[in-house]
């Protein structure tokens, strides 16, 4: 008989004694595909228009049969554990070790046979019923050719992943001798490194306040996502959310499926050694291989130990209590793990030498992290080390747009965006570093300083920051050291404080400029249009904007040069006091299709387009707006030039009232002297209402000339204001009719929304805090 | 032949068989007796292949056995807890062993399945342990291979059973040479089966010898000597242990037993027979000599 005869007779063999888990897979898989198919083909009849309700059927029916598909997730991982447990479940049997261990047949032989079975079982099925499904999908009008394009993917991205799950658990299967311990093995093969890295996550951002997964370097989540990805449970589900991400833009999978398949490969290959070393006594054992012993229990103990620490620490705030965790979480699995090797209760303590060593091992880590031992919060290089830096204050940057328009295949535009900080840390080459150590340095300072005073709950929202005006941001710093490596770093600071003159020197500097906002280094090439808003609009789209879409290509090139030079000469000072007088945006050509073809949708009141697409418009328009101040004298120049009107932002509302209530103070804050405000403490606390109203017409209009649109202000981080709210009680006729919107009715009609606007700091007229209130 | 070489195999801290030497010759059923956890099985399943031995080797005609897909074609092995697959037949059985025994016997399957009265399609699920057993021995016997190893396969068995299959043993034993290798705690069983006897005792081996040796060998002399005459002062023979009875002894004593009758007559007792020994005395005989007391081993 010839090996290749005996190979396929055993295969058929092996699927007789498994045909109960064919018919269990082959039952999930047909009510799964083509009962599913079927059943909402009836949701066709449910619309008036048969093409409409078609086309919603063979839409569900991609998404279903897609890779996207989680139900098919949860099968697949259901029966990854199925056929590669059974695949080899004799191997924890005595009896059938001696049977099959005792035949005239190779290991590897035994092997190959079982390992194919355990795909094939799935396979087989789950390709019947994928077909089945568009059979039935075409039978009730869908188009075969997409619903078959879309399921042959899915099936071969499907049968990848479970090959990798299947794998995985047949690695499991050879280091165990026992089915629930090869359960439990696979549970561990597949989360180990997930809950490891989670972990490691945890410690760091618990411990370390300068530490953020965001910023770039070792420990940045780019990285750590690759150890969590040490999982096929969680490469699965990634790669299916990287897909399902991606609104019908077909993501590049072959790299992520080759990756797989060479996974799987090895993971076979392991899987052959193993059974190859497996010796047959193993068969009823816990382990089949004494010498994973200890390192399994090992890791499982200081993964415990370091979890429950952290759980009792973040609980209690208190090293003691951590210390219970570790003691706590370690004994008890070191035990767990004891009784299982041994299936014996009296064995938990047979290597106390090695459960010692894993508790003092992770006292020490959680004491490292605890104190900061390796010094991470203090870092700070000298500048002889530094090549290059890059730096990201977030209150001088939120208000940027980090992104650009995309198209997508059915013809719909939407913002892709792209992080703030991967933006600043791949342009931004700040070589002032004296200056930014400067800055870090407080930022250290501070650190150091809030950590003596609070503990670990109260990192970010509870930390009581004095109300006293400060500007409080996060700064990020990632330097470039000399030998390439990148050391980041996030501080939780006043940027207006000790830093204050290096925060400035830095933001005036012209590397930093260029590296925070995309517009400086925009060139006249990239400019399609211009727009500009310098009046208030009711709506989120800019309705009053101005585009100056027929400017001239040297018209577009001098404008972008007025308003970079002049926004890159703006110094701190001058942004403090200085509040917008409009916005601008120098947009790309696909930036003008996008607004396009979203105003065609409008027009159509987005027949053909569901409401959840909406968001993509208002996301879209309001992108990549500069501010104006007033001083941008030759942009002012050259936008009224070309007509667009520039100053008076608010100036055609017709306000009929102003609405203005004092800060808001907790009672405790109040009774600090430094806060003291004799007239906030007036209108506060004396028993009385929190709103004025001016409606006095002269009052409003000398008020008119203070202040400054609130949404304007958003643009800039250094402009100081008051805190008081204030409302502009506007009459807008067209909503006269809508009458939920109302806040107040008025006896000649109805004033009925409001805009808010902010004072400039000290420029509160005094007759604002004598004037009524109701 | 099958040799085992200071054969040697650890279950963590347990010996179970230590330093074992044999040699199992092609053609002559061999015993393999011993207590339990004397190393039996664990000898068995390294002569399947089962277990990789921790030192020394096993070969059978010059092969190692462990992992080599020829050697194991020259055996059939039948563990004492013999596996069937679940809901299986005795014909699903055969289906699966004519697969991996090109030489399988199916006729002569079918036809021993009716001389034991088993039923081919009746699931083994329902048989009872003898009947599991005889599926065996029919399965193993057709197997065509040269050796059959067979752990505690009589234990079960009724007598007219084991009769049946010692008759088939010495049937194929005649006709294409089969070397039955068989482990059994109970030496009554194989008493009259054996051609070789091999005693296991905590792993080790403690003698290994031919049956006929051991029975022509070793004698029993019931005797009456003559007035006066000691029996250390019978020569020519070795007597390895002595039995009083009044005047009557009992004598057990080694050499050729012509040797001894003529050392019987010359010494001209009053009354004298010799008396064979049945195995079980033949193994207290030895085992005592070498300082064990084998009534604690095997009884």
């Amino acid at each position: 008989m010839t090996s290749k005869n005996l190979f396929f007779k055993l295969m058929k063999e092996d699927l007789k004694r498994r045909v109960w888990a064919v018919a269990l897979l082959s039952l999930g898989f047909f009510f799964f595909y083509p009962v599913v198919a079927a059943f909402t083909a009836g949701n066709i009849k449910d619309y008036m228009d048969y093409a409409k309700g078609l086309a919603e059927y063979e839409k569900n029916l991609v998404r279903w049969l897609s890779f996207n598909s989680g139900m098919t997730v949860f099968l697949m991982m259901a029966a990854a554990l199925i056929c590669g447990l059974s695949s080899f479940s004799f191997l924890n049997s005595k009896s059938k070790v001696d049977f099959y261990h005792g035949i005239p047949v190779r290991r590897e032989m035994l092997f190959v046979a079982n390992f194919s079975n355990g795909i094939l079982m799935l396979a087989v099925p789950y390709g019947i019923c994928q077909l089945l499904a568009v059979l039935v999908g075409v039978s009730n009008g869908a188009s075969f050719g997409r619903i078959f394009q879309v399921a042959l993917a899915a099936y071969g991205l499907h049968i990848t992943y479970f090959i990798l799950m299947y794998s995985t658990v047949v690695v499991a299967a050879m280091l165990t001798g026992h089915l629930v311990v090869g359960f439990l093995g696979t549970m561990v093969l597949a989360f180990y490194m997930p809950m490891a890295t989670g972990l490691l996550v945890a410690y760091l951002s618990s411990f370390f306040r300068t530490y953020s997964s965001r910023l770039p370097g070792l420990l940045s989540e780019r990285v750590l996502m690759h150890g969590i990805r040490i999982s096929p449970i969680a490469e699965y589900i990634y790669q299916l959310s990287r897909n399902g991400e991606q609104y019908q833009v077909p993501v590049p999978m072959a790299g992520a499926v080759l990756i797989a398949w060479g996974v799987s490969f090895f993971l076979a290959a392991l899987s052959c050694f193993l059974y190859r070393k497996r010796p047959s006594e193993a068969a009823g054992k816990a382990m089949a291989f004494s010498v994973t012993c200890p390192v399994i229990r090992i890791l499982l103990t200081m993964l415990s130990a370091l979890g429950l620490g952290l759980f009792f620490y973040m609980m209690r705030s208190s090293m003691g209590w951590a210390v219970f965790g570790i003691l706590f979480g370690g004994g008890i699995c070191h035990c767990v793990v004891e009784i299982i090797y041994h299936f014996d209760f009296k064995k938990l303590f047979s290597h106390k030498l090695q459960l010692v060593c894993c508790l003092v091992a992770s006292l020490l880590i959680m004491v490292v992290f605890r104190y900061d031992l390796l010094g991470y919060d203090r870092y700070l290089p000298k500048a002889g080390q530094v090549r290059e830096a890059a730096v990201h204050v977030d209150r001088t940057s939120d208000w940027v747009s980090y992104g650009h328009t995309q198209s997508f295949p059915d013809g719909h535009y939407e913002w892709n965006y792209e992080s703030y900080d991967g933006y600043m840390f791949q342009n931004m080459k700040y070589h002032d570093i004296e200056n930014l150590l400067a800055i870090a340095s407080a930022g250290i300072e501070q650190t150091e300083r809030r950590k003596d005073q609070t503990v670990y709950r109260d990192r970010y929202y509870g930390e009581e920051y004095p109300e006293d005006g400060t500007i409080w941001s996060e700064v990020e710093v990632c330097y470039t050291l000399n030998s390439g490596r990148m050391v980041c770093r996030i501080y939780h600071m006043p940027i207006d404080g000790k830093a204050w003159p290096a925060m400035k020197k830095m933001h005036e500097d012209s590397e930093f400029q260029k590296g925070t906002y995309p517009l400086m280094t925009m060139t006249s090439e990239q400019v399609d249009s211009i727009r500009f808003r310098g009046k208030y609009s009711k709506g989120d789209y800019g309705e009053n904007e101005v585009c100056l879409e027929k400017l001239s290509a040297k018209e577009k090139e001098k404008l972008l040069k007025a308003y970079q030079q002049e926004f890159m000469a703006m110094k701190v000072e001058e942004l403090e006091k200085e509040a917008p007088v409009g916005l601008i945006r120098f947009g790309k050509e696909i930036d003008e299709e996008a607004i396009r073809w979203w105003k065609q949708q409008d027009a159509n009141e987005y027949k053909d387009y569901p409401s959840y697409r909406y968001r993509g418009w208002r996301d879209l328009v309001n992108k990549d707006y500069y501010p104006v101040y007033p001083s941008f004298a030759e942009t002012i120049r050259l936008l009224k030039e070309q007509g667009a009107e520039v100053g008076g932002y608010l100036d055609e509302l017709d306000v009929r009232a102003v609405q203005v209530r004092a800060p808001q103070m907790d009672e405790d804050e109040y009774y600090e002297d430094e806060y003291y405000e004799p007239k906030y403490y007036d209108r506060e606390y004396n028993g009385s209402s929190e709103y004025l109203y001016i409606r006095d017409p002269e009052k409003i209009e000398e008020l008119k000339n203070i202040w400054v649109y609130d949404e304007l202000c958003y643009y800039d981080p250094f402009f100081r204001a008051e805190d008081a709210e204030v409302s502009l009680m506007i009459l807008d006729l067209e909503k006269e009719d809508d009458r939920e919107y109302d806040y107040e009715e008025y006896e000649d009609g109805s004033w009925n929304t409001s805009v808010r606007v902010v004072f400039p700091e000290g420029r509160i007229p005094d007759f604002v805090w004598e004037s009524e209130e109701e | 032949m099958i040799e085992a070489v200071n054969l040697t195999k650890r279950f963590d801290d347990i010996v179970a068989v230590d330093n074992i030497n044999a040699q199992i010759r092609d053609g002559s059923v061999f015993g393999l007796i011993g207590t339990n956890g004397a190393g039996k099985s664990t000898f068995l399943r390294m002569a399947a292949g089962v277990l990789k031995p921790d030192g020394g080797t096993i070969t059978i005609d010059g092969m190692e056995v462990f992992e080599n897909q020829e050697a194991k074609k020259r055996f059939f092995y039948i563990s004492d807890d013999q596996y069937f697959f679940s809901n299986s037949t005795p014909r699903d059985m055969m289906a699966y062993y004519r697969i991996v025994y090109p030489s399988f016997d199916k006729e002569r399957f079918h036809g021993l399945m009716r001389s034991f009265g088993l039923d081919e399609n009746r699931k083994i699920n329902t048989f009872s342990k003898g009947m599991k057993k005889q599926v065996s021995v029919v399965c193993g016997v057709c197997a065509g291979t040269d050796y059959l190893f067979c752990d505690e396969t009589f234990d079960g068995l009724d007598p007219v059973m084991r009769q049946a299959v010692k008759s088939i043993f010495a049937n194929d034993m005649q006709e294409r040479h089969l070397t039955p290798i068989i482990a059994s705690h109970n030496l009554r069983e194989l008493e009259d089966i054996c051609d070789h006897v091999g005693l296991l005792h905590k792993g080790g081996i403690l003698l290994s010898r031919d049956l006929d040796e051991m029975k022509m060998n070793i004698h029993k002399v019931q005797c009456v000597l003559s007035e006066g005459m000691e029996p250390e002062e019978l020569t020519g023979m070795e007597i390895i242990k002595t039995e009083r009875r009044g005047r009557l002894l009992t004598l057990t004593v080694r050499g050729d037993l012509s040797r001894v009758e003529y050392t019987m007559q010359t010494a001209n007792p009053i009354f004298y027979e010799t008396i064979p020994l049945s195995l079980e005395e033949i193994f207290i005989s030895e085992t005592e000599v070498v300082g064990y007391d084998i009534k604690k081993l095997i009884f």
